[in-house]
């Protein structure tokens, strides 16, 4: 299998199979970033479509003394941001009541239907995040990239990266831990 | 003991605390004072948190997504491809002729066809009337310009401006139009027997460009929140792709692609879809 750096510069040279094989290579992990910003399979799809069509006319910019996989991971979120924009969706779904979910401290029947909702009640807190710390969290929780590339991707510093998992985490904290309870008390 | 926060505890968690930071406060867990307990417990429950709490599924992608990807990278590429050769063709063909006949003729013309008498007059002619067209540009400037919303559309504009209803319509009957259109050549390919390729292959032009309208129509479907029918276009997009890319000769493959369509009712979809929109236009 050819590296990737080799594949791009294939890809720079006018190699129409390399690109395919640079897309095959990355359109699940942007396609899950994608999906995890804007919540929805279809935009999601037509994100990283898009974000391929620009990858593609501005590979002459790219700089292969950075990560490829930082520079997808911009083009990526940054479109995912416009279409978060466009569609302003997100906001549909961020009038979930959490006071309706019952809370885990009582040992009955209530608490594993609560951790079946653990999934739901995740995705529904997560989206209450403004745009700027979710996608900070989603991409050092979930894509795993490190404080120092996140704040390429999202072009800030670092410390401002920091501070927004920080608050991420305190909110998401703060929403789910009343609803669980003492953790250890669900194992 | 050193008072750990919780935004070391989630840097340690992520591994960015620093390395020398990480063996102090692993020390520090390890230790068994009320504080230590007290910091395990909190990390725990972070950890317990950050680790099952917030793990979330991404639904599977379309199974031909990349191939859209490359479908649409290729269609870009043709697009520039064109304009470029249109743009250096009309700029060799006609710019030299252009250029040829008129610094020619001009030649010719004075070199020619004028006395040398008559040059000081018709040089005296040509400067009188430059002198007239800007003297006339000069007196007819206002002393003060008024002042034009550039931005505010015009009383013609306001009044042939088409209202939002007036562009659903027109979109929805090219809609209508469009699944019409595919609606035929699924039907085509459903019926379709020995000589369905041979039928096909005239096609092909017509079959790529409804693979572009459909993929303009679904994404203005999802824009203007009309699930129902972006669904059936992903869907009629999807079997379109299918029947682009599949060769002429292979007929395992033509057998698929019409259980595809019997299996998804996906022409049934599309005759109640084209009713709807039918219904919405009257």
């Amino acid at each position: 299998m050819q590296p990737e750096i080799e594949l791009v510069t294939l890809a720079k040279a006018g190699d129409m199979q390399a690109f395919q094989r640079l897309v095959e290579l990355n359109s699940g992990k942007m396609y899950g970033a994608a999906y995890r910003i804007l919540k929805n399979k279809e935009q999601a799809e037509d994100c990283v479509q898009e974000a391929f069509l620009k990858m593609h006319l501005k590979l002459d910019t790219f700089n292969q003394q950075s990560k490829f996989s930082t520079w997808l991971y911009s083009v990526t979120v940054n479109v995912a941001l416009d279409l978060l924009r466009k569609n302003a969706k997100h906001a549909q779904c961020s009038d979930y009541d959490f006071d309706q979910i019952p809370s885990a401290s009582t040992n009955s029947p209530e608490k594993a239907a609560l951790l079946s909702n653990i999934g739901r009640v995740t995705e529904r807190a997560i989206s209450q995040l403004n745009d700027d710390l979710r996608v900070a969290f989603i991409l050092r929780h979930y894509e795993e990239r490190s404080i120092e590339e996140i704040s390429q991707i999202l072009e800030l510093n670092a410390s401002t990266v920091k501070s927004r998992i920080f608050r991420a985490v305190g909110r998401l904290r703060k929403t789910l831990q009343p609803k669980v309870g003492d953790y250890e008390t669900l194992d | 003991m050193k008072p750990w926060t919780e935004e070391d505890l989630i840097l340690l968690y992520y591994q960015e605390l620093d390395p020398a930071l990480t063996r102090e406060i692993e020390q520090a867990m390890a230790e068994s004072s009320k504080q230590s307990v007290q910091l395990r417990r909190d990390y725990d429950a972070l950890c317990k948190m950050l680790g099952d709490a917030l793990e979330s599924d991404v639904p599977e992608p379309s199974a031909d997504l990349n191939q859209q990807i490359m479908l649409a990278i290729r269609e870009a590429e043709a697009k520039k491809q064109q304009t470029a050769t249109v743009r250096s063709e009309s700029n060799q063909q006609h710019r030299p002729a252009i250029a040829e006949s008129l610094g020619e003729r001009m030649s010719r013309w004075l070199a020619g066809s004028l006395d040398s008498k008559l040059r000081p007059a018709l040089m005296f002619l040509l400067f009188a009337v430059i002198g007239i067209f800007y003297l006339g540009r000069w007196s007819a400037m206002p002393l003060e310009a008024p002042i034009v919303d550039l931005g505010a559309p015009s009383k013609i504009e306001q009044s042939f401006r088409p209202s939002d209803d007036a562009s659903r319509r027109v979109l929805l009957t090219n809609v209508s139009s469009h699944i019409e259109t595919s609606q035929r050549l699924l039907t085509l390919v459903s019926n379709g027997g020995d000589g369905l390729s041979g039928e096909l292959e005239p096609r092909r032009q017509m079959i790529d460009e409804l693979i572009s309208f459909n993929r303009l129509y679904r994404r203005v479907a999802v824009r203007s929140g009309d699930t129902m029918l972006a669904n059936v276009l992903q869907q009629m997009e999807s079997v379109l792709l299918e029947i682009s890319h599949t060769k002429s000769s292979d007929d395992a493959q033509w057998n698929k692609v019409r259980e595809r369509l019997d299996g998804t009712d996906l022409l049934f979809k599309l005759k109640v879809t084209d009713k709807r929109i039918n219904h919405e236009l009257i």
